[in-house]
């Protein structure tokens, strides 16, 4: 799926021709970053331009970045995953419960858990590509429907108690003074990478994305692979859940819901940068990580909170509105 | 050679996470010390023990026919939950029904749930933390059907169609008023507060606003600054601001929040951010999870109001208007919640019953099950 530029219609196996890299059309958000840190920083430079700050910011978008990370391989699709901010929510209830009421070690309701994501995506899957209903839609009601049915569990009520510091522990524990759900969020995002920009399953993603019905005449499985996008983000989805017990040691069934939006705007504001309209994991990690120095140095100024929500909204205007105008540049 | 190097970065990968993994914890786990309550004056110091009365003692002068349908409104967040268990759980021993409508904290998601509960003709509707002027057009409909409602977790008063409010403004006051003076007298004059509240419910703005001119007027050296917030920023928006704002102004000692609703994700933060040792984190109607905290020692104290025991206040006005007895006007059971003052009791006996036999004085005093 594209955002700004015409669709990609190589064929797979060939690699399409990559912007340059530091073309204003693919990293105007790098500018866009630089510009925030020099005025932040000239601003406010004792409390902005420390190494707190970065790492306060590297450790509080952890999670929103895996989320971004979990939508990437649906849209490179042309699909819609909504349902992750349910799967994160059924992630953290049921990782809670399974600690906390059944008693069982960590490890072992971990994997039940990630085994209730792979549950998840496979359900999508038959829904969006055995009974062809829309993605966007299908999304949005087994979304729906997890919160819903995860709601009734003990009354929408979060468990707080028993969950074993074993668990929280390997989330908080500290490398270089970085918790340790930082470096899986890297991890992830650098298998992700290798997928999507060096394997033959990342070009036929994205060769699915542009244009599915060419994509299929050269004989690429495009139902098996949109199958297969849709499991990995209900997974990646629930491990962002484990993430988030591991982070704040509790668990709430609407724990997700306010990661969707800005998973979703990252995404799509990523494919903006580097690689010319696609979803990128480079693209998606720089925009999560841009908008919220934005925010920080918007609230080490001491601004209200609303004024938050308007940061977020111009500089999405503002990065596409670069990277469109560089673009028609090159055009003419 | 490619696989060979694939295979290098996949064993370092590996290698990395089991380091991790395996590391001794630096900072979570280790219980710091309680609330120093030693400095407190003697009437806030009076709020450590747990309250007895449940905030009447009048009996009713009959039992209240069973069978009635109650609709409780309420939203969708955990003191909300709470408040509809509770209520289901004070509708019980009466033989009555609960009929929930839940509403997304919206003027119009409020002001639908209402009229669906006046069209669905209950016996009574009990409505919690909305004021009046949300669902004002809906107060004639109400009026005409000859629904009564009880008003709580708000700023309204007796008039229209609601027969009790349950608590009053000044009880509320109370809340902060305690809060405020624990934490100016605990800071010993050099309290600096920020104070949370959740700009869509007036009660927790109130809270938020009397503890900070509870906080100025109890200690001129002290600062509070009230900071109100959303209710779609709880576990995201909230730490991100509290950790800013710490960062922002070194001299910031104390985090107070008027609902335990909106701590998630604050220890986490402020304990990443390397600054849990500089702050207290202090608020009213401590949540499970603040319950964990304060024994742990990242959270460091709680004025408690119990939403159940203002839920069972509210049925016990129902059962009153419906045997036709005069209203009463109730206290707030309150107790300010420490790791001492908690001790080992359980969550159940410090966050919802207060007092610890809510249960049992209410059906005494309605006559049921005697």
């Amino acid at each position: 799926m594209s955002v700004t530029s015409k669709p990609d219609t190589a064929a797979p196996g060939r690699a399409a021709r990559r912007p340059r890299a530091l073309s204003m059309s693919s990293t105007s958000l790098l500018f866009v970053w630089f510009a925030i840190i020099v005025v932040f920083g000239v601003l406010r430079p004792e409390t902005f331009l420390s190494v707190d700050t970065f790492r306060v910011i590297l450790s509080e978008q952890a999670i929103t970045a895996t989320m971004a990370l979990a939508l990437l391989l649906p849209i490179a699709a042309n699909q819609f995953d909504l349902s992750i901010a349910g799967s994160m929510g059924m992630a953290v209830v049921l990782l809670t419960t399974l600690m906390s009421r059944a008693g069982l070690p960590w490890p072992a309701a971990v994997l039940l858990t990630l085994l209730g994501g792979l549950l998840i995506g496979a359900v999508n899957a038959v829904v969006v590509v055995g009974w062809g209903v829309n993605s966007f839609i299908a999304t949005l009601g087994s979304g729906s429907i997890l919160i819903a049915v995860l709601s009734s569990i003990n009354g929408g009520q979060p468990v707080t108690s028993g969950i074993p510091s074993s668990y929280t522990a390997i989330g908080q524990n500290a490398l270089l003074t970085v918790p340790a759900f930082v470096f899986y969020m890297l991890i992830i995002a650098g298998v992700l990478w290798y997928v999507l920009e060096h394997r033959q399953t990342g070009r036929y993603l994205y060769a699915t994305g542009s244009n599915s019905e060419a994509a299929r005449l050269a004989g690429v499985r495009v139902d098996r692979l949109a199958a297969l996008a849709l499991l990995v983000s209900a997974v990646l989805a629930t491990v962002a859940g484990l993430m988030f017990v591991m982070r704040i040691g509790s668990g709430s069934v609407d724990a997700g819901t306010p990661y969707l939006l800005p998973a979703f705007a990252a995404a799509f504001l990523g494919a903006t940068q580097f690689r010319d309209g696609r979803v990128n994991v480079l693209g998606t990690l720089v925009t999560v990580y841009a908008l919220a120095t934005g925010v920080k140095g918007i609230q080490l100024m001491g601004a209200p909170f609303w004024v938050q929500g308007a940061f977020n909204g111009a500089a999405l205007i503002v990065a596409v509105a670069l990277a469109e105008r560089s673009r028609r540049r090159k055009v003419a | 050679m490619i696989r060979r190097s694939r295979r290098l970065v996949g064993g370092l990968a590996l290698a990395g996470l089991v380091a991790l993994t395996g590391c001794t914890s630096a900072s979570s786990g280790e219980d710091a010390e309680g609330a120093d309550t030693s400095s407190l004056p003697a009437d806030i110091a009076a709020y450590l023990e747990p309250p007895t009365s449940v905030g009447t003692d009048v009996a009713l002068t009959e039992k209240p026919p069973t069978g009635k349908t109650i609709a409780v409104l309420t939203c969708n967040i955990s003191s909300c939950s709470t408040y509809l268990s509770a209520a289901r759980a004070a509708a019980e021993p009466l033989g009555w029904t609960v009929a929930p409508f839940l509403f997304n904290p919206t003027p119009e998601a409020i002001l639908g749930q209402m009229r669906a509960a006046i069209a669905s003709k209950p016996d009574g509707i009990l409505i919690n933390g909305q004021d009046i002027s949300i669902w004002r057009s809906a107060a004639p409909l109400a009026e005409a059907a000859g629904v009564p409602i009880v008003s709580q977790g708000s700023t309204d008063v007796v008039g229209g169609p609601i027969i009790a409010t349950g608590t009053t403004a000044a009880q509320w006051s109370n809340v902060s008023q305690v809060l405020g003076t624990f934490i100016a007298a605990d800071g010993g004059g050099e309290a600096d507060v920020l104070s949370y509240g959740l700009a869509p419910f007036k009660i927790s703005m109130q809270i938020a606003t009397g503890t900070a001119d509870a906080v100025t007027s109890a200690c001129g050296t002290c600062t509070a600054e009230v900071v109100p917030v959303q209710a779609t920023a709880i576990g995201s928006g909230i730490p991100q601001d509290v950790v800013s704002k710490l960062q922002q102004n070194p001299d910031i000692n104390y985090v107070s929040f008027a609902d335990g609703a909106m701590t998630p994700g604050v220890v986490a933060a402020v304990r990443e951010a390397g600054l849990a040792d500089r702050v207290k984190i202090v608020g009213a109607d401590a949540q499970g999870p603040d319950y964990e905290s304060i024994l742990k020692g990242e959270e460091y104290a709680f004025v408690q109001f119990s939403v159940p025991t203002y839920a069972w206040q509210g049925m016990d006005a129902l059962a009153r208007h419906v045997v036709g007895d005069p209203q009463v006007e109730y206290t707030m059971p309150n107790q300010i919640l420490t790791k001492a003052t908690i001790g080992d009791k359980s969550q159940e006996e410090v966050l919802f019953n207060l007092p610890p036999d809510l249960t049992t004085q209410f059906p005494k005093l309605w006559l049921v099950g005697q």
